[in-house]
């Protein structure tokens, strides 16, 4: 019985604790309460229960943010122009805060080159497609600085131009820093009575604020193909008369930095030859003629092979590509 | 004279709750919890020192020391004196943090319906019993052995952090 009576109470205390949780921590201003039950027996078998005092803590804002890339390299070509690097801010603190932004190209260590900031060079993704576009609002400082909830975040695009006498291989490097509003510092670092609900405000692990660079890679991909065929006559020789078989050899071999995305090969079938069916490799493995089920596809309006390479970089290697044709 | 000095010290406010017992003459026991932060004073490796204060603001991962003082200000003994204390919203229980001179400390994870020491504790995950980790803890007991003579404080101790 004498549990009974304390667990009721005991029950409502946590029952009764309005408290929200988040990710990112107890929300600022938040109160933790607690209170003990007490009971004894007093004489010979008077069952007394109490309670302490009620143990009021109150939580403080923590200020704390966190920026991501969504592409730590992009590649990007001498004199192109609005070439964008795409951060995500997270305010990681337990509060709501607003942060200062600023964007810095030139002389930011480590790179080969300075790429040039747009005017203005930090947009918002207003209408949220995850890359720079017309209606994307221009960050303007101190007029629409963001202020995020806890765990909210905020895509952010930072504009340069780049240099026309960078050349292959050059890095540059152009970096976004967040600063929460208010204050920055060491972590642990106190800025008095202004968080939330004007409960005090301290810098978190992250010191409040956040800087991260994003680069910049001139990258000149180039695919060389050599072709090379072989000719076998129905006679065992290698004449090109009517009837014989002639086996074309194409290999692509990227070179250079970067990626050539999704890079395609065609070539078309010589006039008075005959693609001969399910004759089409790639890497010495066999494709088939129909289209959409492998990398490859015999087309036969116009009369001609196509190979999907995919993305290819120096890395990928040369390509090899086999079929053969008959001589009508 | 001196607890009330120290629960004014900590910020808190002394209250004692009547009992709940109508029949019963009033409490003339006096229980408080108080709630103090460890600070460095000096961090000078090899030297560290540290005090504890009163604990009003808390920032995350801080660990709270809860100490609960039980007082016998009756001039009778108290038998079977027992202390639950729920482990506040937002924190978790520390491991092995519950302290207590004389005292038998169990733990609930059931939100005080059921109890038991530490390592017989268990909990039901779908379907099957297993020992409650600290930070499923949702209650804490402490039952004095002995009764507490008049005048005499027992102590209850424990560490939460703050999340």
């Amino acid at each position: 019985m004498v549990r009974a009576r304390w667990l009721s109470v005991a029950g409502i205390a946590v029952l009764g604790a309005p408290f929200a949780s988040h990710a990112a921590g107890t929300a600022a201003g938040t109160n933790i309460q607690s209170t003990a039950q007490v009971s004894y027996t007093l004489g010979s078998s008077t069952v007394v229960t109490a309670s302490s005092n009620t143990s009021t803590l109150r939580v403080a804002e923590r200020l704390d943010a966190v920026l991501t890339l969504a592409t730590a390299t992009v590649q990007t070509s001498p004199g192109a122009l609005a070439e964008e690097l795409i951060f995500t801010l997270t305010n990681t603190g337990n509060g709501i805060e607003t942060f200062n932004l600023t964007a810095l190209s030139a002389g930011v260590v480590g790179d080969d080159f300075d790429p040039t900031l747009a005017s203005p060079a930090i947009y918002f993704d207003t209408d949220d497609s995850g890359d720079f576009s017309g209606s994307d609002l221009a960050y303007n400082p101190g007029v629409n600085d963001p202020t995020l909830n806890a765990d909210q975040s905020v895509r952010l695009i930072v504009v340069n131009d780049i240099p026309g006498t960078v050349v292959n291989g050059n890095r540059g490097r152009s970096q976004l820093s967040a600063a929460a509003a208010t204050g920055t510092g060491t972590q642990g670092a106190s800025f008095g009575l202004t968080g939330d609900g004007g409960v005090e405000a301290v810098a978190g692990t992250t010191g409040g604020d956040a800087v991260l660079f994003g680069e910049y890679l001139v990258a000149d991909v180039q695919l060389t193909a050599v072709k090379s065929q072989s000719i076998l006559d129905l006679f065992g020789g290698a004449r090109p008369l009517p009837g014989a078989t002639i086996t074309y050899q194409i290999v692509v071999t990227p070179s250079g930095t970067g990626t050539a995305a999704n890079a395609g090969f065609t070539d078309p079938i010589p006039a008075n030859t005959t693609y001969v069916t399910g004759s089409l490799q790639l890497n010495g493995a066999a494709l088939t003629d129909t289209a959409g089920d492998d990398a490859g596809t015999f087309g036969s309006a116009p009369a001609e092979v196509r190979v999907n390479l995919g993305d290819l970089s120096g890395a990928s290697g040369p390509q090899t590509i086999r079929f053969a044709v008959t001589i009508n | 004279m001196l607890i009330w000095a120290v629960a004014l010290a900590a910020g808190l406010q002394p209250l004692i709750q009547p009992v709940t017992h109508a029949d019963e003459q009033p409490s003339d026991v006096l229980t408080e919890l108080i709630a103090e932060v460890r600070e460095n004073v000096s961090t000078t490796p090899g030297r560290e020192l540290y005090r504890f204060v009163p604990a009003r603001l808390l920032e995350q991962g801080q660990v709270v020391y809860y100490t609960l003082r039980i007082t016998n200000q009756t001039s009778v003994p108290l038998r079977n004196v027992a202390v639950v204390q729920p482990v506040p919203a937002n924190t978790l229980y520390l491991a092995d943090s519950a302290s207590g001179p004389g005292a038998a400390v169990s733990f609930s994870a059931d939100g005080g319906r059921t109890f038991a020491p530490s390592d017989s504790l268990m909990i039901e995950v779908e379907g099957s019993s297993q020992l409650a980790h600290a930070a499923q803890y949702t209650h804490i007991r402490w039952q004095l052995r002995n009764p507490l003579a008049p005048g005499a404080t027992a102590l209850a101790r424990f560490r939460a952090t703050f999340r």
